[in-house]
């Protein structure tokens, strides 16, 4: 399986639209990426120029080291999965899953042999004499990505497959993928704007925004080192909380509203360089508890609402710098209109700059 | 306001007979989520209260008045779909005002009228701003709320939402689903709100009706459907993750009751041995939460199973484990292991905290007396 590079890619649109801006990325040999972003961030952009669907505008594009910039689609072997399952409505199952290896000449027998293996695979043997209008949306997916695995591309590319999907099918289906990959161990570029379905498919995941990458890496490095305020507020659900915070009087300590967080010394000299004034101070709704010291590190609240979980709750409060969400356990919850101290894990507060951009990853 | 009850209603469509005697009563002020997989009803039963669709059979009562025969204007319902169903050629003050001009309200609202109720509606939905705005120029959660003021504008006796954040990014669904629930607190409309999604239905309702097939599984606060699912259905379906159902057989050791799956031995604790006597039959469905899962080398635990998939979910490992005898467990690990699918594993079960199904009916063994 080969690796796929991108090199100063550029993505303009005639009326000047710049979609992908000075891409770089390397995805390697039998590795799973996903690109993630909100819409119009450029992932969709990148996966068709990587389809050959989409003209280069500018950079390079390398498969297996060898220059696939302008070679047309057809002739770069990548199989691609949609999120509208694009079906032929007319063929049977057993016809949409065969297409490909009937378009190359295979011979009926081997086309026979190979479809029933991908059916089984993918647990829609039952279905192969129906046509997909008969199927449910999560089968008439299953039978998509049987389409795509029956022969063996170069390349995967999904775009946005679960999509249409209800939230409990999207689970099931999305485990699937990962299993077809693990035995597969096809590289796959897949793009989605669902954080939760990106961390469950891929190895690895980039964070596109406005036509750039704004970082890559695991969930976990995603979770606990933001590079930016975007990736911090798109990545973690229920989503992190995010405050304005200054430079206490007299330097040592962070002020969000009425409370103040000491800093150690290298956290206030690396504030200090710092231009400009006024800080994001990040939060996530796991690293907040509910405590009963009054103390001015911690910050006081009213709960507004109570959205249970199961076992946890989220507990979201009014306090003076605005709403605050924490999840706590379900069990004495407070409730609405009761008064309430929070208490923030400064070792995993996150705090951004007037560009927005990761100053301190832990505070205190 | 007014309460919400459908009484004994049927409805069919071709030869599918969706609902037969389904009853539901939505108590005044309440927020009520209508939660269930595709095809279990819940849309048409919105679509039935609203008006849009007529049973054969049964009453509709709106504020304890029968309206089968009202057509939806006459219902005083306010409708916000999931697709927004914005007017594209008008404004967002022309769309909200929009139901105000329907002839049947044309007695009621004068001009004056109509501007001063799209104004306090604005208000409430904080997009005063953007009243000269033309729809396609708002954001989806500007648009979402537009959706909702046009709903609430003509003071409804009950709204009616069709998944009203689904299509929402995940940040801007949060914000949505908190502030859909304050500004209910505000109005205390009776609400009745359908989405496909637990943890949003969980999150929002102070009821919800679990649906499935077109037959009511159960109707209860969040928390009850969590802590005493009444069927296997609702266990499996309710919570993140929901729980995972194993079939066993009731068997007795040292004249104990035990459960047995294959020839392993599960002991009861003494909460579940006093529900075993409410067993039809000696087939009982086990329903188990992940924290109570532990996974273990093969042949350590109580039973071994394979590695089916395996994905992070935030900063845990879950596992979905077939297991040998039969059946699938789902397991979350704050520690990941080295596993692929494939992998062999040992699992380790507490029942401490498990529910009992009859494996036939799938409703929840009914506790002991002592324990109602």
């Amino acid at each position: 399986m080969p690796h796929v590079e991108f090199l100063n890619v550029n993505k303009m649109y005639p009326g000047g639209t710049r979609a992908v801006i000075d891409l770089n990325l390397t995805v390697e040999d039998g590795e799973f990426v996903c690109l993630l972003g909100p819409s119009g961030c450029g992932k969709s952009s990148t996966l068709r120029m990587l389809a050959g669907l989409e003209s280069i505008t500018s950079g390079d594009l390398l498969l297996d080291d060898r220059r696939i910039t302008d070679a047309p689609a057809q002739s770069r072997d990548m199989a691609m999965v949609f999120e509208n399952y694009a079906l032929y409505p007319h063929l049977r199952v057993f016809d949409n899953i065969a297409m490909p290896l009937v378009a190359r000449g295979v011979p009926r027998a081997e086309i026979r042999t190979r479809v029933h293996q991908v059916a089984q695979t993918l647990h829609i043997s039952q279905h192969l004499n129906k046509r997909p209008q008969l199927l449910s949306g999560g089968e008439r997916q299953r039978v998509a990505l049987g389409r795509a695995i029956i022969r063996t591309p170069q390349l995967f590319l999904m775009d946005e497959p679960l999509g249409h999907l209800e939230a409990y099918l999207r689970v099931q289906l999305r485990a699937e993928i990962r299993r077809l990959h693990e035995r597969l161990q096809a590289t796959t570029v897949y793009i989605t704007h669902d954080q939760e379905e990106a961390a469950a498919v891929s190895d690895r995941i980039v964070v596109m925004n406005a036509g750039r990458i704004q970082q890559l890496g695991t969930l976990i490095d995603l979770l606990d080192r933001p590079a930016n305020r975007f990736v911090a507020e798109f990545i973690g659900s229920p989503p992190i909380n995010l405050l304005y915070a200054v430079l206490s009087n007299n330097g040592n300590a962070l002020q969000i509203g009425p409370t103040l967080l000491p800093l150690s010394p290298p956290q206030r000299a690396r504030l200090k360089k710092v231009r400009g004034d006024g800080f994001t101070f990040g939060i996530r709704p796991e690293d907040i508890s509910l405590t009963q010291v009054r103390e001015i590190t911690t910050i006081p609240g009213r709960v507004a609402v109570l959205e249970p979980q199961g076992d946890k709750t989220v507990l979201i409060a009014d306090t003076p710098s605005g709403h605050l969400s924490a999840l706590v356990p379900s069990k004495d919850v407070p409730q609405p209109g009761e008064s309430i101290r929070l208490r923030c894990e400064g070792s995993r507060a996150h705090l951004f700059g007037p560009d927005n951009e990761g100053v301190l990853h832990g505070i205190g | 306001m007014a309460d919400i009850r459908v009484e004994k209603i049927h409805k069919k469509f071709g030869q599918l007979q969706l609902f037969e005697n389904f009853s539901l009563a939505c108590p005044d002020h309440m927020y009520v989520c209508l939660v269930g997989p595709s095809g279990c009803g819940k849309t048409t039963l919105m679509r039935i209260i609203a008006g849009l669709t007529s049973p054969e059979s049964g009453d509709v009562m709106i504020g304890g008045r029968r309206v089968n025969e009202l057509p939806p204007a006459a219902r005083h319902v306010g409708l916000a779909f999931q697709n927004y169903a914005l007017y594209p050629h008008l404004s967002v003050a022309g769309n909200l005002a929009f139901p105000l001009r329907a002839p049947i309200r044309r007695v009621q609202y004068n001009e004056a009228k109509i501007s001063a109720s799209v104004k306090r509606v604005a208000t409430l939905l904080k997009i005063d701003a953007l009243l000269d705005r033309h729809v396609n120029q708002l954001s989806g959660g500007q648009q979402q709320r537009v959706a909702l003021g046009r709903a609430l504008i003509h003071d409804p006796n009950v709204l009616l939402l069709d998944e009203p954040v689904t299509h929402l990014d995940a940040r801007l669904r949060h914000e949505m689903r908190t502030e859909i629930k304050l500004l209910h607190k505000r109005i205390g409309t009776t609400t009745i709100h359908v989405t496909h999604d637990q943890q949003e239905a969980l999150a929002m309702g102070d009821l919800i009706a679990v649906m499935r097939e077109g037959r009511l599984e159960q109707f209860g606060k969040p928390l009850e459907l969590y802590e005493e699912p009444a069927t296997a259905f609702v266990a499996g379906f309710i919570g993140d993750p929901p729980m995972s159902i194993l079939r066993t057989s009731l068997a007795t050791e040292d004249s104990q009751p035990i459960l047995l799956i294959d020839k392993t031995t599960l002991p009861l604790p003494s909460r579940l041995r006093r529900q075993t006597q409410t067993a039809k039959s000696d087939q009982v469905l086990v329903g188990i939460r992940p924290p109570d899962i532990t996974v273990t080398d093969p042949n350590e635990g109580d039973l071994n199973g394979t590695v089916y998939s395996h994905e992070m979910v935030a900063r845990e490992q879950q596992l979905i484990v077939s297991i040998e005898a039969g059946g699938e467990v789902r397991c979350r690990l704050k520690r990941p292991i080295e596993a692929t699918s494939g992998t062999r594993v040992g699992l380790k079960f507490s029942l401490a905290n498990a529910k009992l199904f009859d494996a036939d009916s799938g409703k929840s063994l009914l506790l002991g007396p002592s324990e109602r």
